[in-house]
């Protein structure tokens, strides 16, 4: 990791634990909308809204990083991140947004195998603040793959 | 060509569009081949002769030089042909389609790699052979065709032209068999460019309109909503009489727009049925077999995007035709029919829905040995089989799983791979029947919409969600009363006019809370060979939907063929109606769903 890098990113809670996401990979944060919910789909997929005419699919990340068993009820604080991965487009809710932090590259380390009980495939690191940790993801490994072979594992079924 | 010249942009406008020309003139070209091996008509002849030539004159221009002497050979033996110098037998029709199929090769060549680079020394050298004598001036014969000259006159003004090297239209002024006008006259026919009202337009950019008409249709339903809402809020007023009024002219521009929109996009059916006499001929080679291909209604037109859908569906259907369909000319013989197999396809237009008709009298289907096979192979059971009616079991030969012929041949046999083709046309929201009688015949049928993007779709309530059922499958509503639902074999059935319609709740495949409907209605629909009923709670109504795809992310979800946004900008689900049946056949079989909804709490 090259000093002196500084890393613009958004953070959020999800329940005690704080993530942070590269702020580049964010398109929009938008309050709680109305949901549409699809049958047969694997159980990390909330659903589909409509964003300005686009249908968009909605992950619950408590239910995709494995914490929690979801479902928390929606509060005012309640936010739907919405990201874009190489064109793909998806949003997924968290209990709430907390601020954009910018934060030197070599304060981040690598991540210890679990974290928080998410799977560490999905950690890019773990960056030190003050007085606590922030838990970088890597979104690219957290909505790819091992979600196509879920959909598809679930379609062979 | 050298880079400077490549990287003109002006130079790629010109070459991007003559391989666009040229790919439609080799098609157009390919096609009268075929046809002029068993009818020589002048015309035709006359056609693939000037797209050689276009080819040929541009190509030198832009100094693809191979692909250009490739068309000059075979210009010059399309010239004899033309001049009756020799009559197109199968051996020249051959090389000549050899020689397209070159052409075509190079200029996909040209487009991927910007030059052309093939071996081609074997057919020019087939061509030479063809062509031994010189072929002779053009013009000459423009003349002839004109009737402005004799072909005795021609022959002297060719003597002269031999003698004195000087263009043959200058001499024959000279000579005064010309005036000038005529010559000039001749000379823009020699272009053989006739000025169109049509433009070429990219694809994506008609692609863009149609998305944008589709949002307008959104707008328009919730104008309408909004409206209606208004009105039923209040009293008479100026004000939502006049909203009424805008409602009413944007919803009839809307639709006008939206029709005009879609109608750019329909290209008639015969560009795909161009394709289909090579086709048949190559095939009817291969497999020794002897076929009067009929080709009716290739004017009839249907969404760019459902033909080229439609492409390999087709040609699968084709080839299961020749290879299996049709037997060999002494086979024929002894059932005591002609040599000539009939392959007859048809396509016209029902409502907004388009009928592809492939017919064949050939073997057609034995139901007892497709019967045999699929209790074989353990795919359904004796008792299963034995109930079915005729209909039903026709419709086995689509059952996934039933491939057999792999090993036989390289090309499909009757039954393998017509899942595939089923899956596909279904796909499109359309439907595949057979029909056959054995010894005699087999005709499929394929009833596909006139495009995919826009659809009518019936609007129904399960619990508390809504879904939109196709509307095209839809064949009528019968209202839910205690006692109208019979149990049969532990799963529930209508008794509709001494039909037995299955009945799908999809209530059980949605959420996992038993909650029955016990009011409500059931919708019957009708795919395939299949009737079955769909109960819901309430019907909302009609709706026309844009067809929205779930994304990359979700891929294909069992049940859900995609989505669309109401009026009020809520998304709710289309279903595919062929794999809710798939899924509810697997639940029948006493799997259970393996994930349903889970509870959420929307704001």
């Amino acid at each position: 990791m090259t000093e002196g890098k500084i890393l613009q990113l958004v953070t959020f809670k999800l329940g005690n634990e704080e993530f942070g996401v590269d702020i580049l990979k964010v398109q929009e944060i938008n309050r709680m909308m109305d949901i549409t919910r699809i049958p047969n789909a694997p159980e990390f997929i909330e659903g589909v809204i409509n964003l300005r005419g686009k249908i968009i699919p909605i992950v619950d990340l408590r239910k995709k990083l494995g914490f929690g068993h979801g479902n928390k009820e929606t509060e005012k604080t309640t936010r739907i991140i919405v990201v874009e991965l190489d064109g793909l487009v998806l949003g997924f809710i968290v209990d709430s947004v907390s601020e954009v932090l910018r934060i030197p590259e070599n304060t981040i380390e690598p991540a210890p195998s679990i974290v928080g009980g998410v799977d560490s495939d999905y950690i890019e690191g773990v960056g030190k603040l003050d007085n606590r940790l922030l838990i970088l993801l890597e979104l690219k490994k957290l909505f790819s793959c091992s979600d196509r072979k879920d959909i598809e594992n679930f379609e062979m079924n | 060509m050298d880079e400077k010249m490549s990287q003109n942009e002006e130079m790629k406008e010109i070459i991007e569009e003559f391989i666009v020309e040229s790919n439609e003139l080799i098609e157009k070209a390919v096609e009268d081949v075929v046809r002029i091996e068993r009818n020589p008509d002048d015309e035709l002849i006359n056609g693939i002769f000037r797209a050689v030539h276009t080819i040929k004159g541009t190509s030198s221009f832009l100094g693809f030089n191979m692909l250009s002497n490739l068309s000059h050979k075979a210009e010059d033996v399309l010239g004899r042909i033309r001049k009756k110098d020799m009559e197109p037998d199968a051996d020249i029709a051959d090389t000549l389609l050899e020689a397209l199929d070159f052409m075509k090769l190079m200029i996909d060549d040209i487009r991927v790699k910007g030059t052309e680079s093939r071996d081609v020394s074997h057919t020019l050298r087939k061509l030479e052979f063809l062509n031994k004598a010189d072929t002779r001036k053009k013009i000459g014969e423009i003349l002839i065709d004109e009737g402005v000259i004799s072909n005795r006159e021609r022959e002297e003004l060719l003597e002269k032209q031999k003698q004195d090297g000087k263009k043959l239209g200058e001499i024959a002024i000279e000579e005064k068999l010309i005036t000038e006008k005529q010559l000039s006259n001749v000379l823009a026919k020699q272009q053989a460019h006739k000025e169109e009202q049509t433009i070429r337009i990219d694809v994506r950019k008609l692609d863009e309109l149609m998305n944008l008409v589709g949002e307008l249709v959104l707008g328009k339903n919730r104008l309408i909503l909004l409206d209606s809402l208004a009105r039923k809020g209040s009293n008479n007023n100026a004000m939502l009489d006049t909203l009424s009024d805008v409602t009413n002219y944007v919803e009839a521009v809307t639709n006008d727009l939206q029709l005009a929109v879609m109608r750019a996009r329909l290209v008639p059916i015969g560009k795909l049925f161009n394709k289909i006499p090579r086709l048949v001929r190559d095939l009817s080679g291969e497999f020794k077999k002897q076929i009067d291909l009929k080709i009716e209604g290739e004017s009839t037109e249907l969404d760019r995007s459902l033909i080229e859908a439609l492409h390999d569906p087709l040609i699968h259907i084709i080839r299961n035709s020749v290879d299996h369909g049709i037997e060999a000319p002494a086979e024929r013989e002894k059932k005591g029919k002609s040599q000539k197999g009939v392959l007859s396809i048809k396509a016209c237009n029902e409502g907004n829905q388009i009928i592809v008709e492939i017919f064949d009298d050939g073997k057609g289907i034995n139901i007892q040995t497709v019967k045999d096979k699929v209790k074989e192979k353990g795919l359904l059971s004796e008792g299963e089989l034995n109930g079915m009616s005729t209909r039903e079991a026709m419709g086995l030969i689509f059952i996934p799983g039933l491939s057999t012929a792999k090993k036989v041949s390289n090309v499909s046999g009757r039954g393998v791979g017509m899942d595939v083709v089923k899956t596909n046309i279904e796909k499109m929201n359309g439907q595949v029947y057979i029909e056959s009688e054995e010894d005699k015949w087999t005709r499929l049928t394929l009833k596909l919409p006139l495009t995919l993007a826009i659809m009518r779709a019936l609007i129904v309530r399960v619990n508390q969600e809504l879904f939109a059922v196709p509307l095209n499958t839809v064949t009528e509503l019968v209202k839910l009363y205690d006692g109208l639902i019979k149990s049969v074999d532990k799963n529930e059935a209508l008794v509709l006019r001494d039909m037995v319609i299955p009945i799908v709740d999809l209530s059980k495949i949605v959420d996992s809370s038993e909650s029955r409907i016990d009011e409500g209605y059931i919708v019957v629909c009708n795919i395939g060979e299949k009737i079955i009923g769909i109960k819901a709670h309430s019907v909302v109504g009609q709706e026309e939907v844009v067809m929205k795809p779930l994304g990359e992310f979700l891929g294909n979800i069992n049940g859900v063929g995609g989505a669309t946004i109401r009026g009020d900008g809520k998304v709710i689900l289309i279903l595919d109606l062929p794999a809710v049946i798939e899924h509810y056949g697997s639940l029948r079989r006493g799997f259970n769903p393996t994930r349903t909804f889970s509870q959420i709490s929307p704001n």
